[in-house]
């Protein structure tokens, strides 16, 4: 008895020793990841004049709406989360839909060809195609110049989501195929009425991905838009930081203002655009282990 | 090629789903692919991209002429293995943590704090790493002056680079890995566990013999993931933080910042291609490489 | 009522008018410039387009305007991708050469005696002979003079709160600039720029300038780096690793003096926008500008207001004539594309910019009477708060039609008619020189991905002289060399002639 309680007594201050140790490291690096926003976001609300002079507190000094009253005066931001939204919503509904069905292809113990088509589908993450080559098909061949298309079409299979979607089919119990099958039901059937269904928490974590894919890119818009109506915020927020005119970007056209809160102004834009798709994580998260379990354990 | 069209015809369904993306990968993937041979020609627009002259590898001269080469090759593979190999065990270590935590409401929040970084764009992170670290009102350098300790010069400094980037890297990469690291620890059977606590196994012994075991082959496979990159430097990330500081190239130009500058300054597309082209075939050696490497000692763990 | 009728039959015809017109679809005309639209753009446009229809020209404009930041790269790119564009802006210091080598670029001699006679018109001949590559017109050069204005700004209100008379010299503006340091610890008195594509404006460089004692100055190969220059009239190019010029070097121990003193900011060679961020903001107090005059941007002078602070212009360059050499090269230019299908009608819209003072301070400044006012007979008010119209000096400047700002001083307008007289500049020997870059490529390539890692930190003081040019020296020296060589080989060529 004597012993069995001391063996229980050491096995528990290990344990707390051990479970102080996880919460300081989980506590102390959420911290680090939250505090960067917090700067962000208190400072976005601090009046311009004591962020040119004393840079980004910890408090708010003084206390000022002028920046984001400033961004929404002007049409620029209105015109590019429309943009960011669209591209957004189109692109990862698209992008989910080719990847989900390609994916299922690769998983399918039934096609001779998956092998192949894993290896050809894996060689464009290790080879880069060049710019010139890229910009001449978007541009040239396909006509998408200009258009929120170019913003979409590049983007819309990306292999790593394909392996992890992979991963997660064939994790799939196989009686789910076999009844099926055995009442005659046609692949593609069996594909949208039976495994669509089941693979939700998988399908959840694609689509975050691609979300955010879209929503953080300026890439594509620096090489195929050429006008500012089409610019994503992310572009907004490019221009913001690095132009010598960004206020003049910003109201394109709306009267002039005296003392342009350009420091607040670009806080107030990150902020703009972080929000919306930060507001998305809750309702994916509870797909999001899940989602990714599966697809994992076979590795 | 009979069996292909009896392969073809017999799963129809099957290859009809994956059309739009086979088309995909045609079309954006392979297609482009006709660029790299910019960077075997004497370019003139006149003669077109498949009539100008042909000069072998006079275009790879002016990468290899210079020791420029053997310094971006080397920080493009250094940063990412200090990427890899602190982000990765930091990330899995991050994922047992958080599984071992059972206050459920303190576990999703920190989850969902730690994955927040994710959500942002390099050059909003770029901002941010401004605010921190800039000598006139730079976050950092306040910190240390009201301390009483020396300020730091972070943007003269190139020695501190590689730390500051592996950091931020983490910073923003951690949350991600980690969640795929504890989708794969929530699917360990809780009975292993169990048996293991009957036998007296405190819980730290519990992770080295358990857990860590049963990680390896994620592990791995995120690993190789990573090392297909290892060629490829984070273009958005390294662009966006340390832009064209002539100071910070030392330790910071990677191969795809190095190719951007060639195209920007030298105004040569050729040239800037053989760079891009060079990359891509050290890609694909290294992965081809790593996969047959792993597939000998792990034969569970591989790609394709 | 009578007169509401006629009014309606008169409108009922005008759109029958404008409905034939609209059978002849207008062209459209792509013009590709950099920075981006200005708040009377939206405005301007139609007007613009009206003049060009009332003028027989049926065209559509469409400006694409593309961010400094962006503008070497995408521009490259969008000429390789053969977008159909029709006119686009270079300069030899972005990478006209390159593109011109790269056949890119229409021959414009032809052209513009067929279709540009006001475009030829309004430059002098002396420009057109100056600016020539490989003795052919490949672009419209673009410039109000001979030689870009240079001068600094500096906080008036700053100067004389520390108790400074108007700053002559370049003595006294370094006394200013460690005073404020002396007086404001926080502050970063100079504010050049390290970007390494505004690398004109890096401390030595901008200095540089003002050297109308020997000359020093930038050669064809390099525009904006001292590595290579000529001295003097001599039409030799010279290799500082190989004679270390002792103003340049001088300049260069300076600057690293300057950054060591905190009269340069730590981080200038990360900052993005200089002005902006710390001119502006109150944080600096000496701006270099392109200018011989107060700054013309609205915003900056409100800020500064704001702040309680006032700006005045320092120049330093001589007024005696016959001191500086000049080759007369532009910094700007305008060029036709080889793609585009529109060349006549892109040099008759470029023609009709250029014909006279109306369509040309149209471009420039916007509509009269509403964002700008004439004064006098030569100079111009801004009654709006936009800097200008449409970027001119991308697109149409011209000595022959360009105002003088009605705000700047005696002294600027006297520095501006100086610069505009050729016989201010004493000519240089090379001017009519264009190098070949061909040859040598692969060297200047190879040469540039050195230099980035040291030129910018040099001139602006972050890396130590004498420490860093010998291992500089160690890494460029070879490539440098070819360059310096083969741009020798070309002068002696085109001097001997």
């Amino acid at each position: 008895m004597g012993a069995a309680a001391r063996v229980d007594y050491r096995r528990k201050s290990n344990g707390l020793v051990y479970m102080s140790v996880v919460y300081a490291v989980i506590i102390l690096f959420a911290f680090v990841c939250l505090f960067p926003f917090y700067l962000v976001l208190l400072n976005s609300f601090q009046s311009n004049k004591v962020l040119n002079q004393e840079g980004y507190l910890l408090y708010i000094k003084a206390f000022s709406l002028d920046s984001y009253a400033y961004l929404m005066e002007g049409k620029q931001v209105y015109v590019s989360y429309g943009v960011t939204i669209f591209v957004t919503v189109v692109g990862t509904a698209l992008a989910t839909a080719i990847t989900t069905m390609f994916a299922y292809v690769l998983a399918h113990k039934k096609v001779k060809y998956r092998n192949i088509m894993a290896f050809l589908t894996y060689i464009p993450m290790v080879m880069g195609t060049g710019l010139v080559g890229f910009y001449i098909l978007v541009a040239q061949w396909l006509h998408l110049k200009d258009t929120l298309w170019a913003l979409i079409l590049p983007y819309l299979l990306n292999p790593f989501l394909v392996f992890v979607l992979v991963n997660f089919y064939r994790a799939l119990p196989y009686e789910l195929y076999e009844s099926a099958y055995m009442d005659g039901a046609d692949d593609i059937l069996v594909f949208f009425r039976i495994i669509l269904p089941v693979s939700i928490p998988g399908i959840a974590t694609i689509i975050l991905f691609y979300a955010l894919t879209y929503w953080n890119d300026w890439w594509l818009a620096i090489l195929f838009i050429n006008h500012n109506e089409l610019h994503p915020l992310q572009m907004m927020i490019r221009s913001l930081m690095s132009q010598i005119n960004a206020a003049q970007y910003v109201s394109s056209g709306t009267l002039h203002v005296a003392n342009v809160p350009s420091e607040g102004l670009k806080l107030a834009t990150v902020c703009i655009t972080i929000g919306p798709i930060v507001f998305l994580y809750p309702f994916v998260q509870k797909y999001f282990v899940k989602g990714l379990t599966l697809g994992s354990v076979k590795g | 090629m009979r069996a292909f069209y009896r392969e073809i015809s017999k799963n129809r369904s099957l290859y009809i789903l994956a059309l739009p993306g086979i088309l995909f990968l045609v079309v954006f993937a392979y297609l482009p692919l006709f660029g790299h041979i910019l960077a075997f020609e004497d370019f003139k627009m006149s003669a077109g991209l498949f009539g100008s002259k042909f000069v072998g590898f006079k275009n790879f001269e002016f990468f290899f002429g210079s020791n420029d080469w053997i310094t971006v090759t080397f920080n493009t593979v250094f940063l990412n293995t200090l990427f890899l190999g602190i982000g990765l065990p930091f990330s899995l270590v991050l994922a047992i943590f958080i599984n071992d935590i059972r206050l459920r409401g303190f576990k999703r929040l920190a989850q969902s704090f730690i994955f927040l970084p994710y959500f942002i764009s390099w050059q909003v992170i770029a901002l941010m790493v401004y605010a921190l670290l800039n000598s006139s009102n730079g976050f950092i350098n306040s910190v240390l002056l009201g301390a009483g300790l020396p300020v730091v010069n972070w943007y003269g400094s190139p020695g501190l680079w590689p730390s500051i980037l592996t950091v931020v890297n983490i910073f923003k990469y951690a949350g991600y890995n980690s969640i795929i690291f504890l989708a794969a620890l929530t699917g360990i059977s809780e009975e292993l566990y169990e048996s293991a606590r009957i036998d007296g196994a405190s819980r730290f012994q519990q992770v080295l013999k358990i857990t860590l075991p049963l990680m390896r082959p994620i592990f791995l496979i995120m690993l190789l993931l990573g090392i297909g990159r290892i060629f490829f430097g984070d273009f958005g990330m390294i662009y966006g933080i340390v832009g064209d500081n002539g100071v910070l190239l030392p330790t910071t130009d990677v191969i795809d910042t190095y190719s951007y500058r060639a195209l920007r300054q030298v105004g040569n597309l050729s040239m800037s291609s053989a760079v891009v082209l060079y990359q891509s075939v050290m890609g694909v050696v290294t992965i081809v490489f790593f996969n047959w490497l792993i597939k000998k000692a792990e034969p569970d763990v591989r790609l394709f | 009522m009578r007169f509401n009728r006629f009014f309606a039959a008169a409108l009922m015809i005008a759109c029958l008018g404008m409905g034939a017109f609209a059978a002849n679809a207008p062209t459209k005309i792509t013009i590709v410039l950099p920075d981006n639209k200005m708040p009377i753009f939206d405005n301007l446009l139609p007007v613009i387009e009206q003049g060009l229809q009332k003028d027989g020209i049926n065209v559509k404009l469409d400006f694409i305007f593309v961010p400094w930041s962006d503008l070497s790269t995408k521009t490259q790119v969008m000429l390789a991708g053969q977008d159909d564009v029709d006119l686009i802006f270079d300069a030899p210091w972005l990478h006209m050469n390159q593109m011109i080598a790269q056949g890119y670029y229409t021959e414009l001699s032809d052209l513009l005696k067929a279709n540009g006679q006001n475009v030829l018109r309004t430059r002098p001949q002396s420009m057109w002979d100056a600016n020539k590559f490989g003795g052919k017109i490949m672009g419209v050069p673009l410039g109000l003079f001979f030689q870009q204005p240079h001068g600094y700004v500096v906080r008036a209100d700053l100067r004389q709160k520390l108790g400074l008379k108007p700053l002559q010299s370049w003595d006294d503006l370094v006394k200013y600039a460690y005073a404020v340091k002396k007086a404001y610890p926080k502050m970063y008195p100079f504010d050049f720029d390290g970007n390494v594509s505004n690398i004109q404006y890096g401390m030595v460089n901008w200095k540089m300038l003002d050297d109308s004692d020997t000359n020093v100055r930038f050669t064809h190969a390099f525009p904006a780096s001292l590595m290579l220059y000529y001295r003097n009239n001599d039409g030799i190019a010279h290799n500082l690793f190989d004679e270390p010029d002792p103003k340049i070097m001088t300049a260069l121990k300076e600057a690293r003096k300057f950054y060591q003193d905190g009269l340069i900011n730590p981080d200038i060679l990360s900052i993005k926008n200089p002005t902006d961020d710390f001119y502006r903001t109150g944080k600096g107090a000496i701006l270099d500008v392109r200018l011989f005059s107060n700054t013309r941007s609205v915003n900056l002078l409100d800020d500064l207001k704001a702040l309680g602070g006032s700006s005045e212009p320092v120049v330093l360059a001589t007024k005696t004539k016959g001191k500086v050499i000049a080759n007369f090269v532009m910094d700007n230019f305008i060029c036709l594309t080889s793609v585009s299908k529109n060349k006549e009608l892109a040099i008759k819209v470029l023609d009709w910019m250029n014909k006279n003072s109306d369509n040309y301070n149209l471009i420039e400044h916007g509509i009269p009477g509403k964002d700008w006012e004439r004064v006098g007979t030569d100079k111009w008010k801004n009654l709006g708060t936009s800097e200008f119209g449409i970027q001119a000096y991308a697109l149409t400047w011209n000595p022959t039609y360009a105002l003088l700002p009605e705000s700047d001083d005696d002294n600027a307008i006297a520095m501006q008619r100086l610069i505009a007289d050729a016989s201010y500049f004493q000519k240089d020997i090379t001017a009519g020189f264009s190098f070949d870059a061909e040859p040598v490529k692969n060297e200047i390539a190879q040469y540039q991905g050195i230099e980035a890692k040291y030129y910018p930190a040099l001139i602006n003081g972050v890396l130590d002289p004498t420490t860093t040019m010998a291992k500089f020296k160690s890494e460029a020296a070879p490539s440098l060399k070819k360059v310096q060589v083969e741009l020798q080989k070309q002068l002696n060529a085109f001097l001997k002639k």
